[in-house]
């Protein structure tokens, strides 16, 4: 039996942001099917985050490395999953 | 005295079904509107993507949503490639922004003109086009990155020139159609509305006698100018 790699996703996003919306119902389809850590982040709670994400927000950052931003594609996701399980 | 519009449906037949009437009605319309309708649709769009974020921001999600994924039809709505008011992203990008709202001030400045202004010539058409292409696909391959100036400014000129060949040339083509059409429907009516003329009259035209003389059947009489109810005033 083959070992999965643990996944931290970190989730930027804000109150009213309608492409957040679909980012995260793409991580809750997601989770059904996988186990990850899911650190979900309000860009407006810190000054230097939110200049960083302000107009690129959904932002998904898988272990500190993949980051998907935007309009996310649920096969971009599920891909960025795989690798970061090393599948 | 008030300006007449060229599309007025013709009532030439009382037996015409009532399907027909209807018809040449909503033709008419098209016609006369057919300007107004596409200014009309492209302003609606331009206000529905300024609109989201305002909705947003005043927390009628319930309405900026499906607003926005409509959107989504016409527009990727790329984040770092939008515009944002009061912090919320407008439902299109930069571009899309730029090229609809140009395009709907084409069609204003048109109809403003009462449909007259003059087209563009195809070559610079494709000028105006150029730069837009040159900027998207460049973008599109990862050669460079655009700037919102860029994709406004782009965007403009392919708005404009969109509608500046584009509405001047549909009006053209919809006057000489009509005109055409006009003509040759004129012919056809002509020997049915030819007017009858008096018995006593002595400049009454001889039915033709030999196959060289005018076919009765498909051409106008013809009516001397001096009689009265000539088949010049029918027309008019």
């Amino acid at each position: 039996m083959t070992k999965q790699i643990p996944v931290e996703v970190v989730f930027y996003t804000k109150a009213g942001c309608h492409l957040c919306e679909d980012a995260r119902d793409l991580l809750e389809e997601i989770a059904e099917e996988t186990e990850y850590a899911l650190t979900e982040i309000d860009i407006r709670s810190d000054r230097e985050v939110f200049e960083r994400y302000r107009y690129r927000i959904p932002v998904i950052l898988i272990n500190g490395e993949t980051l998907l931003e935007g309009r996310i594609e649920a096969l971009e996701l599920a891909q960025a999953f795989q690798q970061a399980r090393g599948e | 005295m008030a300006a007449q519009s060229i599309y007025q449906p013709r009532s030439y037949s009382a037996s015409k079904s009532s399907i027909e009437g209807v018809m040449q009605k909503v033709s008419a319309f098209v016609l006369d509107y057919w300007a107004l309708m596409i200014t009309i649709v492209l302003g609606i769009i331009v206000l529905a993507a300024l609109s989201v974020p305002l909705l947003t921001y005043l927390g009628l999600d319930t309405i900026s949503k499906p607003i926005f994924y409509t959107l989504h039809l016409i527009c990727a709505q790329i984040p770092s490639h939008s515009f944002y008011i009061l912090g919320h992203q407008l439902g299109m990008c930069a571009r899309n922004m730029a090229i609809y709202s140009s395009m709907f001030a084409g069609g204003v400045v048109f109809l403003a003109s009462k449909k007259r202004l003059p087209g563009i010539p195809w070559w610079f058409w494709v000028l105006l086009i150029l730069p837009m292409a040159y900027d998207g696909i460049t973008q599109m391959f990862g050669l460079r990155e655009s700037t919102w100036e860029l994709r406004v400014i782009t965007g403009t000129l392919f708005g404009l020139g969109n509608m500046w060949f584009a509405l001047p040339f549909i009006q053209r083509t919809l006057k000489q159609a009509l005109l055409d059409n006009g003509q040759a429907y004129a012919a056809m009516l002509a020997p049915q509305y030819a007017p009858v003329p008096p018995a006593n009259s002595v400049n009454a035209p001889v039915p033709p006698t030999s196959g060289d003389e005018q076919d009765a059947t498909n051409t106008p009489q013809q009516v001397p100018d001096s009689e009265p109810g000539a088949f010049s005033e029918m027309e008019e």
